[in-house]
């Protein structure tokens, strides 16, 4: 297998490859299969994407599924409507974008992340204010979720509609719909609720 | 089709939501199999009860032999082996001995693909169930291939009816509600994916590489 490395403008060919390094402006129209992809420019994927580990520094736009056992996120991260992203472990300083799935073992943020439909067994999504530079520099100044689905899960600064788990912490700055919780729970009193459901109990911070 | 909702199938099976979650992202259970569906809550996350509660019961006694890599392979639909011989098959007690004697006639070769092994079992199964003769069976067989070899996959369902005394097979790519005529009976609905979760288990060595 190869390594790449681009640092100018150029087009990356679909394929497998050991390491995968763009610092400039680059894109690729076909699936790509790397063990560590490391994006520190501008880059635009048509193809799945499949790797060990995926850290983006820059900007980053898939329009297909990506599928990773590590991804880290400190730029920003854009799935096209209905694109998958699958991972063991997500950890984004950045923003993740997507109008599609998210499934994550383990994911924190200290970003932001907005999705439709986020799952998982533990996930903590901690939106912070003042938040990062590129987050500022994106307007996003807050996680918005449709749905998150998890065994564990801790949110600050995030407005979903549906949040499902066994034990469940809505932090400072939330909004959020409805909520079925099996374990225990405990909502900040800065945030909103609409809906509690579920065998759950009470618990202080 | 019997359907389980997620939150019935998470107090049945005691499984978290990463387990569920982790198993799905690992390809243990097939996306296909979560159905979303509109309900008084919103929407609702159903699965084919049958399946999904067989597939987790497998997961669950074999995830401390297995690695969850090998658990995919060998939780798969597919075979990871593309052909299988008819010597190797001869070992394969579920297909009737009578069917196996055809198969190189229905299937044009004497090297089998998993789906074309799990049809004939598929069939074996029915005629005995049935009461069909071996070669009511071997029609039955012989009809159906054609058909079947169109979906190439063993993600389907398979339909079997009578019209006056002769046997038929309807082959669709999920479970659905068939209403007949009067002169039409329905005799079974099998899942080809339950067949070979089974088989593939007891023949490993013959099935997973």
């Amino acid at each position: 297998m190869k390594g790449l490395k681009l640092e100018g403008v150029g087009r990356v060919s679909g394929g497998e490859y050991d390491s995968i390094k763009l610092q400039g402006v680059s894109s690729c129209s076909d699936n790509i299969k790397a063990e560590d992809i490391e994006i520190e420019g501008v880059f635009t994927c048509g193809g799945e994407v499949e790797a060990g580990r995926m850290y983006c520094q820059g900007v980053a736009d898939f329009k297909s599924n990506i599928r990773a056992k590590k991804v880290i996120v400190s730029g920003v991260f854009n799935l096209k409507e209905g694109a998958k992203l699958e991972a063991a472990e997500i950890s984004c300083e950045g923003v993740i974008r997507t109008g599609g799935e998210i499934y994550a073992d383990l994911l924190r943020a200290d970003g932001c992340i907005t999705a439709r439909e986020v799952y998982g067994d533990n996930i903590t999504i901690e939106t912070h204010f003042p938040v990062n530079r590129i987050v500022k520099l994106f307007k996003t100044t807050k996680s918005d979720i449709k749905l998150i689905e998890a065994t564990t899960i801790k949110l600050s600064g995030v407005t979903a509609d549906t949040v499902n788990g066994t034990d469940i912490t809505i932090g400072p700055n939330c909004k959020i719909n409805s909520i079925d919780c099996s374990g225990a729970l405990y909502v900040d009193s800065s945030s909103t609720v609409e809906n509690i459901t579920g065998n759950y109990a009470r618990r202080e911070y | 089709m019997n359907l389980i909702s997620k939150k019935d199938l998470l107090a049945v099976t005691g499984i978290s939501y990463g387990q569920l979650y982790r198993w799905k992202r690992e390809r243990l259970i097939p996306e296909e199999w979560f159905l979303k569906q509109s309900a008084y809550t919103g929407q609702e996350t159903f699965f084919p009860r049958e399946q999904i509660l067989s597939r987790i019961k497998s997961i669950l006694d074999l995830k401390d032999i297995y690695s969850l890599e090998e658990l995919a392979k060998i939780l798969s639909p597919e075979s990871s082996v593309e052909k299988i011989s008819l010597g190797d098959l001869t070992e394969v007690e579920e297909i009737n001995k009578e069917l196996l004697e055809v198969l190189p006639e229905v299937f044009g070769e004497d090297q089998f693909e998993f789906f074309e092994v799990a049809l004939s079992i598929a069939i074996s199964q029915a005629a005995e169930r049935l009461g069909l003769s071996g070669e009511a069976a071997k029609n039955l067989l012989k009809k159906s291939a054609a058909a079947a070899l169109k979906h190439k996959t063993v993600t389907i369902f398979c339909t079997i009816f009578t019209v006056g005394e002769e046997y038929h097979t309807v082959f669709t790519p999920n479970s659905v509600a068939m209403s007949f005529d009067n002169e039409v009976e329905l005799k079974e609905e099998l899942a080809l994916s339950e067949i070979t979760d089974k088989i593939k288990m007891k023949y490993k060595h013959l099935f997973i590489k």
